[in-house]
């Protein structure tokens, strides 16, 4: 109290009382209601069973397991998923070798062709969809064939 | 009661035949310091209550891990003391509008508060504590109506002598500047 009264000369003049009350009985009821409060808490409490206790551990290395394999399944799963699910059109093929035309290896191309045994377009074996489409161009087909 | 019927009870409360009693010996002995040192941080009778009883549950639950290397009282002290301060916490996390303030409803909360028998000027004083900081306000309730030691002090909450006698020295001139105003 020294302390403060040097730099509160105010305060030291307030008297010191506790300015709060409590409703009558409460302090010789307070035990009973803790107590009381405490034996709530312990019947609330869930009883874990012996057995469950004892294998414990084991299931949770079995979880462990479990969330293991699943892990490395969904990964395995999204990887390939991700794989297949880039599938290009013909016409998309046929822009991107347009367009890179330039920076393809020929050669290797068909080398590649031929070691995945690929099946090789059969320029003799017209379609009469192309023929029909030559003859409305006016372009000489037979020509064509005899010049591959 | 003396540092060594502490012990007395800890040993008695370890002892499952005398538990019980040795717990509510403990409730007894300490309900009242516990009670008002939470009362002056949450203010309301029906909060102080909530939180005091939460104290000794605590306490129940915690007392036969207690490897006594502070006093028992200090040990309450400090469990009183953190479960009051998360009660704030929690009420202040109610108020998303800082304007509303935790300090401004518990100023509510104590002039409407029909177990507050002061007279004005305690009024302006409890007003004064509430503008204070938390930390500040803590240290000031602990040190002025406790009469609490700093050794004590630093042992519940677990700060520096240097720090606290710092905080109640800027505590003071808070208040003695608001007692002033108006």
């Amino acid at each position: 109290m020294n302390e403060s009264s040097n730099i509160s000369p105010r305060l030291t003049k307030i008297k010191k009382v506790n300015p709060y009350s409590v409703p009558e009985n409460y302090f010789d009821e307070l035990p009973g209601r803790i107590q009381e409060a405490i034996h709530v808490q312990k019947e609330t409490e869930p009883v874990k069973p012996f057995t469950f206790r004892f294998i414990r551990p084991q299931l949770a290395i079995a979880a462990s397991i479990i969330i293991f394999a699943m892990l490395g399944y969904l990964g395995y799963k999204s990887i390939y998923s991700y794989k297949s699910s880039i599938e290009l059109t013909s016409g998309e093929i046929a822009e991107y070798v347009e367009y890179y035309s330039s920076e393809i290896d020929e050669d290797l191309f068909i080398e590649l062709l031929d070691e995945n045994k690929l099946p090789k377009a059969n320029f003799f074996d017209l379609s009469d969809e192309i023929i029909t489409y030559l003859v409305d161009e006016n372009i000489d087909y037979q020509s064509i064939i005899e010049l591959l | 009661m003396a540092k060594n019927n502490d012990k007395e009870l800890l040993s008695l409360f370890r002892d499952e035949n005398t538990r019980h009693h040795a717990f509510n010996i403990i409730i007894r002995k300490y309900q009242e310091r516990l009670y008002w040192h939470v009362r002056r941080i949450v203010i309301s009778h029906d909060d102080a209550d909530d939180v005091i009883q939460n104290t000794f549950i605590r306490v129940w639950n915690g007392l036969e891990e207690f490897r006594e290397a502070s006093q028992l009282y200090t040990w309450l002290h400090r469990i009183a003391t953190n479960e009051a301060l998360s009660f704030l916490k929690q009420y202040r996390k109610k108020f998303i509008i800082p304007i509303v303030t935790v300090e401004n409803k518990l100023i509510n909360r104590l002039e409407s508060d029909s177990f507050f028998n002061g007279d004005e000027i305690q009024l302006k004083l409890q007003k004064a504590i509430l503008s204070l900081p938390e930390k500040q306000r803590l240290v000031f309730n602990m040190k002025y109506f406790d009469e609490m030691k700093y050794e004590e002090m630093a042992k519940i909450l677990n700060t520096s002598i240097g720090a606290l006698k710092a905080s109640y020295h800027h505590a003071v001139k808070k208040i003695e500047k608001k007692l002033g105003e108006g």
